[in-house]
């Protein structure tokens, strides 16, 4: 081994003889990959660390518009030390008359129990019940500063302090924070029978409880009372969900760029492999066993993909900090930004893998080369693999794909990720054999520099197929993201605006109803206000099974998640559709009915009727599933994914919500001014700010991706370039009796140009017919949505990638193109 | 009484397949005694080089029976071939073949660092000395003349003290004053180490300095 490390050492003198290729496509790739695992690492971390101060506790007990009864707070409180709160939607006022909607919290004394409520420099935590902090975000549209005075529900309240951070279950919150303590809470008025409230209960559990348990069985001894249970290991649950689908759309991008990268590799492995089969000859010639020679290569190969790894690694290891600099106001959980070692192993794994795999077919057939090719003056040609040696990187490329599915957070979508990728590539690879047949058939045409160009494409070796794969895969990839994003973005631009309410009511107590119709009536003449029943409360049973029982909640059964919205109807709201089963008659007086939406319901593998129990104010109220609806979501109504029929659940108290269109009156200002006043419980919440955020919300996960894919886009440039520099020595000979025979720069330089930009052309647009379809098949089936997408920049995408593809590979051919006769003449 | 140290026994050698299939040596038996020099001597394409790399294991022959030194090359594998050319055999071809990233003194240390000598350096450094390199051993091969290139692959040739030497056409790629100061090293270095000599060229002014001369017409040997 030591003599194999001196030789390699100094083979190594003699160049990387395509090593520096290799080195930079694992280096980059493995930055992409590590900096992904790395980041859903570090989020993982971050919640396993903060989860106790982002929930307040070991364990949040939570039920809706209720509180705890008598035997439910005791055995919370024999669980452990507990804190309440109660929280609700609910209207800032400012003294102008500008209001703002916020989450408001009324809070005990021992709130928060873990964790703390931070809050800027002056501020303190309302101290008696005349008293509120607000969120920053709050306090600066209205205008408001520590000690001045607005208005809550019915009262009026001074402004104690501004809040900074607090714990709070979820993600992304739409609306900032409000806190009051709990008789600040009952001055509001807010509290009313019916109104979308609930209450939380944190809880300290004694050392060594497991909060998982401890939740499952209060919930189980419960199970009626529609409660929740989020422990500390959940606590940022909407940020993990997140930061997983971002996560995932990455990972499929890292993967890209690593196939691409991989073939980048495999040519930079050939280039490698070719350089040294002169000194593998010599070598065998005296006295070198092929142990000897395997290993002298495979130190300089592992001591180039090495380094390239670490310097991956490195990025990887740097990400979460960047990310956790960039992102703290977006995300609830900073990502922990340390190294994330767990991740950088499989990064590492990963590279030794994919090295294995692109490289050992050209270590394996150069270290067969035969001294005896010496005394012919020929060791370039390299003897077909035994099919021994093909197996291994078989194997390493399983084993690299098992890798990458064990450990995603989504096998099956990192299953199908990969399996994209290999179909694109299989099909890149067919048009890559297209190409050259094209060129074979046309490679008669045109004068010789134009012959030299189309007959470059099919020469012996052309590269022709690896780089139709290694410029196509990224390119669909974006086309096909830029095209879905476009689509999605122009829908919200364009429906919304016609279908949308501007404004949705929230907690209109059932006989204020004549009073905002009468409202909307003056301030917005020729409106349309809709009024729907509303409450709230949890499945809490599917067909007698208690959905505390059901170990694994199916992918789209999230109307088993937490409380759901649940309304009333006798007649079939609009934008719904009936698919299976049948509506109530409009008077109906039977037993309890309720209609689901059918994709929840297919997800759950439920039948027309089936039973479903919901809770209500801790009461369990079973119905029959009458029918299946088909839900319009665009209309940005209301759309409840259950719907009882009358009789079922009004007996329970609710409040109403509403919608309004306003019509020919485009300002929704006056009509809100006179609800703060006379209706202060009622909450507003302006559908264009939503939207707003929604888009802003869109567009930066859009950005996050294309950016990504940019990276496997310039992945397929470097591999373009690489296999540019890698035939330079035959370019340059096609170039020297070019120019021996009387060609100028120019017309050589047309030669390489035909060749790139015949390469490129067909590329990108098959890429572009790829990328659209996949998007339409996914903007039409999945999203549901119609296909329009921003073609200018759809067509501006490959024709950019032609421009950067003929650039970097006339860039890489430079030198060729710049030899003089007479030099290259003594180099050939 | 002692084997040949070369002893071809009615070689042929075949190369190539289907039309292009070529019968390169037909026949071929040929001793060489040790310490023996030998010249073969034939036009271009008559199989000259060809049977010294069936004579150096480098290829197999589709007959006949090829020993080195007492030993039937036949039923070794590649490695074990490798092995005695670094063990028996010194081998000089007419385009040096010298590794391109490693010095003079690297160059000719490789077949002794191989085969495991201790002071493999000092003895390269010495053979340097010998083939009167003794002031470019940290040179490069892309550093120094055809000739000097010549004398490293001599050097490197005679380093591990082989009993056989083989040489292609030394002197094919030089000019004649250097090709002759060559041929007199090559010579001198064979004598110095009691080394079998077997030179393969087709100039007669080489082939004369031989002990003895074998012509080789279309793949055939005649004494």
């Amino acid at each position: 081994m030591k003599l194999a490390w001196r030789l390699a050492r100094r083979d190594l003198k003699g160049g990387l003889g395509g090593l520096g290729l290799l080195w930079l496509c694992l280096a980059v790739a493995i930055a992409g990959l590590a900096s992904v695992t790395s980041l859903a690492s570090s989020v993982d971390r971050a919640i396993a660390a903060q989860g106790r101060t982002l929930i307040g506790g070991d364990l949040l007990l939570s039920v809706a518009q209720r509180e705890a009864s008598a035997d439910e707070q005791a055995a919370i409180r024999a669980l452990g030390r507990s804190a309440k709160s109660v929280g609700l939607r609910a209207m800032l006022v400012a003294p102008g008359g500008e209001s703002m909607l916020a989450d408001l919290t009324g809070a005990d004394e021992a709130w928060p129990l873990a964790g703390k409520l931070a809050l800027a420099p002056g501020g303190r935590r309302p101290a008696n019940s005349g008293e509120v902090a607000i969120g920053s975000a709050a306090a600066e549209r209205l205008s408001l500063r520590v000690g001045d005075k607005f208005r809550l529900g019915r009262a009026e309240f001074t402004l104690a302090g501004i809040i900074e951070s607090s714990p709070r279950e979820g993600g992304f919150a739409m609306s900032p924070p409000a806190l009051v303590d709990e008789a600040g809470l009952a001055r509001t008025g807010l509290i009313q029978p019916g109104s979308l409230s609930w209450t939380a209960y944190q809880i300290l559990l004694p050392a060594g409880q497991d909060p998982n348990a401890a939740g499952l069985g209060f919930q189980r001894r419960f199970a009626e009372g529609g409660w929740r249970a989020t422990d500390r290991s959940e606590g940022g649950s909407g940020t993990r969900r997140f930061v997983d689908r971002l996560g995932q759309m990455l990972l499929l991008v890292a993967l890209a760029a690593l196939a691409i990268g991989g073939l980048g590799m495999a040519s930079a492995a050939a280039a490698f492999a070719a350089s040294r089969r002169q000194s593998i000859a010599i070598l065998k010639l005296v006295g070198a066993p092929r142990a000897t020679i395997n290993a002298m290569l495979l130190v300089e190969l592992g001591l180039v993909a090495g380094l390239a790894i670490l310097a991956g690694l490195a990025v990887g290891a740097a990400t979460p900090a960047l990310v956790a600099s960039i992102s703290a106001p977006l995300l609830a959980v900073a990502p922990d930004p340390n190294p994330q070692w767990g991740a950088l192993g499989e990064a590492a794994l990963f590279g030794v893998l994919i090295t294995f795999a692109a490289s050992w077919g050209a270590i394996a057939s150069a270290s067969e080369t035969r001294p005896a090719q010496l005394l012919r003056g020929d060791v370039g040609g390299s003897a077909p693999l035994a099919l021994r040696q093909r197996i291994w990187p078989l194997l390493a490329l399983g084993a690299a794909a098992a890798l990458t599915i064990a450990s995603a957070t989504n096998h099956g979508f990192a299953a199908s990720g990969i399996g994209v990728i290999a179909v694109l590539a299989a099909l890149f690879a067919a048009i890559g054999e297209a190409i050259r047949r094209i060129a074979r058939g046309l490679k008669h045409l045109g004068g010789p520099t134009t012959r030299l160009g189309i007959a470059a494409l099919d020469r012996p070796g052309a590269a022709t197929g690896r780089l139709a794969v290694a410029l196509g895969l990224g390119l669909t990839l974006l086309i096909a993201l830029a095209a879905t994003a476009s689509s999605i973005l122009a829908e919200i631009d364009s429906s919304i605006p016609k279908r949308a309410p501007a404004l949705f009511l929230v907690d209109i107590p059932r006989d204020e109803a004549k009073r905002v119709k009468r409202m909307a009536a003056s301030e917005l003449p020729g409106s349309e206000l809709r009024l729907v029943p509303a409450l709230r409360g949890p499945v809490i049973a599917v067909n007698g099974t208690r959905v505390a029982d059901i170990r694994d909640i199916p992918e789209g059964a999230w109307i088993l998640r937490g409380d759901r919205g649940l309304t009333f109807a006798d007649e079939l709201p609009p934008a719904n559709r009936i698919v299976a089963g049948e509506w109530w008659p409009a008077d109906y007086r039977g037993p309890p009915l309720v209609s689901i939406d059918v994709d929840a319901a297919t997800a759950l593998g439920l039948k027309i009727g089936d039973t479903l129990t919901v809770g209500v104010l801790g009461r369990p109220i079973e119905a029959r599933i009458a029918s299946f609806r088909q839900i319009d979501w665009r209309s940005m109504g209301f759309n409840f994914a259950m719907v009882f029929a009358p009789g079922a659940i009004d007996s329970a108290p609710y409040t109403l919500m509403a919608t309004i269109a306003p019509g020919a009156a485009k300002s929704t200002a006056g009509f809100e001014r006179r609800l703060v006043e006379e209706l202060p419980m009622v909450s507003a919440v302006r559908v264009a700010e939503v939207v707003e955020q929604a888009k802003a919300l869109l567009g930066s996960i859009d950005g996050a991706v294309r950016i990504a894919t940019g990276f496997a886009i310039a992945m397929g440039m470097i591999v373009l370039a690489g296999s540019v520099v890698a035939t330079r020595r035959e370019r340059r000979r096609d170039i020297v009796l070019l120019r021996l025979v009387g060609a100028t720069r120019g017309e050589v330089a047309r030669s390489q140009l035909v060749e790139f930009s015949l390469l490129s052309a067909m590329v990108a647009v098959a890429a572009l017919v790829l990328g659209v379809i996949a998007a339409w098949a996914l903007v039409t089936f999945f999203f549901d949505f119609s296909f329009s997408p921003d073609w200018p920049w759809l067509v501006a995408i490959p024709a950019g990638a032609i421009f950067l593809a003929i650039g970097a590979a006339l860039a890489a051919a430079l030198p060729a193109l710049n030899a003089r006769p007479a030099e290259g003449l003594r180099a050939l | 009484m002692t084997a040949p140290l070369i002893d071809l026994d009615n070689v042929s050698l075949t190369l190539g397949a289907g039309e292009v299939r070529t019968h390169i040596l037909k026949g071929v038996s040929l001793q060489l005694a040790a310490g023996e020099s030998v010249a073969v001597l034939g036009p271009s394409g008559s199989g000259k080089s060809s049977l010294m790399a069936i004579i150096a294991g480098l290829e197999r022959p589709d007959e006949g029976r090829v020993a080195l030194d007492g030993q039937n090359l036949a039923p070794l594998g590649e490695d074990a071939l490798a092995r005695l050319r670094g063990r028996s055999l010194g081998i000089i071809l007419q385009a040096f073949h010298l590794l391109p990233t490693m010095t003079a003194i690297e160059n000719v240390a490789v077949p002794l660092e191989l085969a495991g000598v201790a002071d493999a350096r000092e003895r390269a450094r010495s053979e340097l000395e010998a083939v009167g390199l003794g002031h470019r051993l940290s040179h490069y091969p892309a550093q120094l003349s055809g000739g000097e290139q010549q004398r490293v692959a001599i050097a490197r040739a005679t380093a591990p003290r082989p009993k056989l030497l083989l040489a292609d056409e030394p002197t094919g790629n030089l000019d004649s004053t250097t090709g002759a100061g060559i041929v007199d090293l090559l010579f001198e270095r064979a004598g110095a180490a009691g080394a079998g000599l077997l030179v393969i060229t087709h100039d007669p002014a080489v082939a004369s300095r031989a002990g003895r001369t074998v012509r080789m017409a279309d793949g055939q040997l005649e004494e």
